[in-house]
C-alpha cells in the first residue's frame, strides 16, 4: 500500500472519529449546534479525502474526469457546516452573505453533475504526474469551464462572511470572543484563502499539484476542536465555581440561621449545663453536711454524666451545622429529620407563639441524604413560616407533613401567614428575591440547592383555606439520579 | 402557720430533677412540676413560699404563669430562670411583682438567696393578710352606731362635738366610745387611730368648725 493512501486513510479516520465523538456529544445535549455543524465538517472533510484519494491514484484520464465532479458534494457540506459552525459559535454573522455563498455553493454543484466533465475541466488533456510523499500522484492538466470562476466567486462571498462574522465578534470586545475571532475564524479564512488560490493556479496551470485540501481541512477542524474543546473546559471550571460558589453560599446562609436559632441553641446549651451545675452544688452540699450516703451520690453523678452527654450532642449538632465541606450521604429516615427538627425548633416556635403540628406517614421509603443539611432546609421552611405568621392574630400554626409519593417522599409546612402573590410563587427560589422587609433572598435559594442536589425537587403554592405551603420531594433510596 | 415551700417548675426534667436536688440538699421543702398547667392545677390561695419558674416553657411560658397566678388570687412571689438575658421580658416580670430573674445556669448562692428573700416577701405579704383579716373581723363586731362614731373618734373629737353631730346627747357617745375601744381591744386612742388606718378608715371631718 502506498504511503499517500496510508495518510489519507488516517486523516480520513481521525476526522470520522472525531464527526463521531462530536455528532455524539451534540445528541446528548442538543443544546450546541456547533458540536452539530463541526461534526458534519469532518464528515465533508472524510468524504473530499475520499474523493481526492482516488483522483490522486487514477491511472487514465476517464477514470480522473469520471472521479472529478464528486469532490462539489463534499465542498457543498462544508460550506454549509463553516457556515453553520460560524453562525453559531460566534453568534454573528450576516443572514444573506451565509445564503449568497451557499446558494452559489448550491448552483455551481448543480450544475457540476449537470455538466458531462463537472465543471472544472471541460476537457482533460493530460494526466501529470507529480512527486507527493515520494510518490507520484496524478494531477490533470486541460481547460476549465467558466463556471470556474462562479465557483471561486461562490467561496469568496463564504470568505466575506466569515471575516464580517469574525469581526463583528471581534469588537464585542472581550478576550474569549476575541480570541474565538482571530483563532478560529481566522484559521478558517486561511483556508478558503489558500484553497482558492491554489486550486485557481492549479486549474491555470501555473502550479502542477493535488488539491490537498484534505490537510487543509484538517487544520481548520483541529483549530474549531480546540475552540470547542477550550469552551466545554471553560464551561467546566465555571460550573465548579458555580458549585463553589453556592456551598458558600449554604455556608452564608448556615450562619445567618445560626444568629437566628442563637436563642434556642444558648437555651438547648443552658439546660445541660444548669443541671450539672445544680447537681454538683446538690453534692457539695451533701458533702458539707456529712451526708456520705453513696445512693443519692451515684445518682447525681450519673445524672451528671447524662447531662454532659447532651451538652456534646448539642455541640456536635452545632459542629456539623457549620461545617463548610459538603457531607457523605446516609441512608435516612425523612419522619426523623422532621422529628430532630422540631425538637431544635421548639423554644423557638413557643417563643414565637406558634403552634406546630406534624403529620407524619408511616412506613415511608428511606431516603438518601445529608441530615444536617435537609435539617437546615426544614429549618428554613419553619423559619419562614414563622416568621410570614408574625403579624397575624393567635392562634398562629404551621403544620409539617410528610408523605409517600412520586417515587420518593414529600414533606411540606403549610402556614397561616397571608401567602405568596402569585408574581412570586415561580421566582421565590431565586437567589436575592425576598417579599421580607429585612430578608437576604438566600434562604429558600440554598434551599433548592440542597433539596436539587438530594435529586428532588420544591415547591411553594398558596392553600385554598389560607396561607402557604412550601414543599419538597426527595426520592427514595437507590433512586437518587 | 405552714412551712414555706419552693415550687419548682420546669419543662426540662433533667434540670427539675438537678434543681429539686440541689434545694432540699440546701434544707428547703420543694415541690417539682414538669409542666406549668400542672403547677397552677396543684396550687391554690393558702399555698406558702416561693415558685422557681422557668421563663421559656412550652404551652405556658412564664409570664403566662405569673399573670394565671395573680389572676386567680394566689399571691406566690417568683423567681424566674431564664436561658438567655430577654431584656423586655424581665422588665415585664419584674413590673408584675418577680423577686427576681436568673440565668441559668444559676448559682447556688444566688438562687438561695433570691429563694430566701422571696420566702421573707411570702411571709411579710402573709402577716399583714393576717392582721388586716384579724381587724376586718373585730370591726365586723361594732354596730352601726358604733361604726358610725368610730371616724369621730379617729379625728380625736370631744364626745361634746360628736354628739351635737350626730344629733344626741354627750352621755350617749362616751358609752359608743367606750364599746368601740373595748370591741377593738384597743387602750388608747393613738392606738385605734393605728388601727384605723390599716383598715382604711380615715378621721371624719367635724361639720361645724
Amino acid at each position: 500500500m502506498s504511503a499517500v493512501v496510508i495518510v489519507w486513510a488516517m486523516m480520513g479516520a481521525a476526522c470520522l472519529t472525531l464527526a463521531l465523538v462530536y455528532g455524539g456529544i451534540w445528541l446528548q445535549q442538543r443544546k450546541e449546534p456547533a458540536y452539530l455543524y463541526f461534526a458534519l465538517f469532518a464528515l465533508a472533510i472524510v468524504g473530499f479525502g475520499f474523493v481526492e484519494l482516488r483522483l490522486m491514484i487514477a491511472d487514465d484520464i476517464a477514470t480522473y474526469a469520471r472521479t472529478q465532479p464528486w469532490t462539489h458534494l463534499p465542498l457543498l457540506v462544508a460550506a454549509v457546516a463553516i457556515v453553520g459552525f460560524v453562525w453559531h459559535y460566534f453568534g454573528t454573522g450576516r443572514g444573506w452573505l451565509a445564503a449568497t455563498a451557499l446558494g452559489l455553493r448550491a448552483l455551481v454543484t448543480a450544475v457540476n453533475f449537470w455538466l458531462p466533465n463537472g465543471i472544472n475541466f471541460e476537457r482533460i488533456d493530460a494526466l501529470v504526474r507529480v512527486p507527493l510523499f515520494g510518490e507520484l500522484v496524478s494531477v490533470a492538466q486541460g481547460t476549465s469551464t467558466a463556471w470556474t470562476n462562479l465557483g471561486q466567486f461562490g467561496w469568496f462571498v463564504l470568505f466575506a462572511f466569515v471575516a464580517d462574522a469574525a469581526w463583528t465578534l471581534w469588537r464585542r470586545g472581550d478576550p474569549a470572543r476575541r480570541w474565538r475571532a482571530v483563532w478560529v475564524g481566522g484559521s478558517i479564512l486561511l483556508l478558503i484563502a489558500i484553497g482558492v488560490t491554489l486550486s485557481a493556479l492549479i486549474h491555470a496551470g501555473v502550479v502542477q499539484s493535488p488539491y490537498l485540501v484534505m490537510p487543509m481541512f484538517l487544520v481548520v477542524l483541529a483549530t474549531m476542536g480546540q475552540g470547542l474543546t477550550r469552551d466545554v473546559v471553560r464551561a467546566a471550571r465555571l460550573e465548579r465555581e458555580a458549585a463553589q460558589h453556592r456551598l458558600e453560599l449554604a455556608h452564608l446562609s448556615r450562619i445567618g440561621m445560626l444568629g437566628e436559632l442563637s436563642g434556642s441553641i444558648a437555651h438547648e446549651l443552658n439546660q445541660p449545663l444548669t443541671a450539672i451545675l445544680s447537681n454538683a452544688q446538690a453534692a457539695q452540699l451533701l458533702l458539707a453536711r456529712g451526708e456520705l450516703d453513696a445512693a443519692p451520690l451515684r445518682a447525681i453523678l450519673a445524672d451528671i454524666v447524662e447531662d454532659d452527654q447532651r451538652a456534646d450532642a448539642v455541640i456536635r449538632r452545632l459542629r456539623a451545622m457549620l461545617r463548610k465541606e459538603p457531607l457523605p450521604l446516609h441512608r435516612l429516615d425523612i419522619n426523623e429529620v422532621v422529628a430532630d427538627v422540631m425538637r431544635i425548633m421548639q423554644t423557638d416556635l413557643a417563643n414565637r407563639g406558634i403552634e406546630a403540628r406534624t403529620e407524619l406517614a408511616e412506613s415511608l421509603p428511606a431516603v438518601e441524604g445529608d441530615r444536617i443539611q435537609l435539617q437546615q432546609v426544614l429549618m428554613n421552611l419553619l423559619i419562614n413560616a414563622c416568621e410570614a405568621m408574625e403579624d397575624r392574630a393567635l392562634p398562629r400554626s404551621v403544620r409539617v407533613r410528610t408523605a409517600a409519593g412520586d417515587g420518593g417522599v414529600e414533606v411540606a409546612v403549610s402556614d397561616r401567614g397571608p401567602g405568596i402573590a402569585p408574581s412570586n410563587l415561580t421566582r421565590i427560589f431565586d437567589a436575592f428575591v425576598t417579599p421580607k422587609a429585612n430578608g437576604t433572598g438566600l434562604g429558600l435559594a440554598v434551599c433548592r440547592t440542597i433539596v436539587e442536589a438530594h435529586g428532588g425537587r420544591i415547591s411553594a403554592c398558596n392553600n385554598p383555606e389560607g396561607g402557604a405551603t412550601v414543599g419538597f420531594t426527595l426520592p427514595a433510596a437507590g433512586q437518587v439520579p | 402557720m405552714t412551712e414555706p415551700r419552693v415550687y419548682l417548675v420546669d419543662d426540662d426534667t433533667a434540670v427539675l430533677r438537678s434543681l429539686q436536688r440541689l434545694l432540699e440538699a440546701a434544707g428547703m421543702a420543694t415541690t417539682a412540676f414538669d409542666s406549668p398547667e400542672r403547677f397552677l392545677a396543684a396550687v391554690g390561695p393558702s399555698v406558702a413560699g416561693c415558685a422557681v419558674l422557668d421563663l421559656a416553657m412550652p404551652g405556658l411560658d412564664g409570664l403566662a404563669v405569673q399573670e394565671a397566678l395573680a389572676r386567680r388570687g394566689c399571691p406566690l412571689p417568683i423567681v424566674f430562670l431564664t436561658g438567655r438575658g430577654n431584656i423586655p421580658a424581665s422588665v415585664r416580670a419584674m413590673k408584675l411583682g418577680a423577686v427576681d430573674f436568673l440565668t441559668k445556669p444559676v448559682d447556688v448562692g444566688q438562687l438561695l438567696d433570691a429563694i430566701r428573700t422571696a420566702f421573707e416577701r411570702d411571709r411579710q405579704a402573709r402577716v399583714e393578710r393576717d392582721e388586716r383579716q384579724a381587724i376586718d373581723a373585730r370591726l365586723a363586731t361594732l354596730t352601726a352606731r358604733e361604726r358610725e362614731v368610730l371616724p369621730h373618734l379617729v379625728a380625736g373629737r370631744l364626745n361634746k362635738q360628736i354628739a351635737a353631730d350626730l344629733g344626741t346627747v354627750e352621755k350617749t357617745i362616751k358609752v359608743h366610745r367606750a364599746r368601740v375601744l373595748a370591741k377593738l381591744s384597743v387602750r388608747s386612742l393613738a392606738d385605734l387611730a393605728r388601727l384605723a388606718q390599716r383598715a382604711g378608715i380615715g378621721p371624719a371631718r367635724a361639720t361645724d368648725d
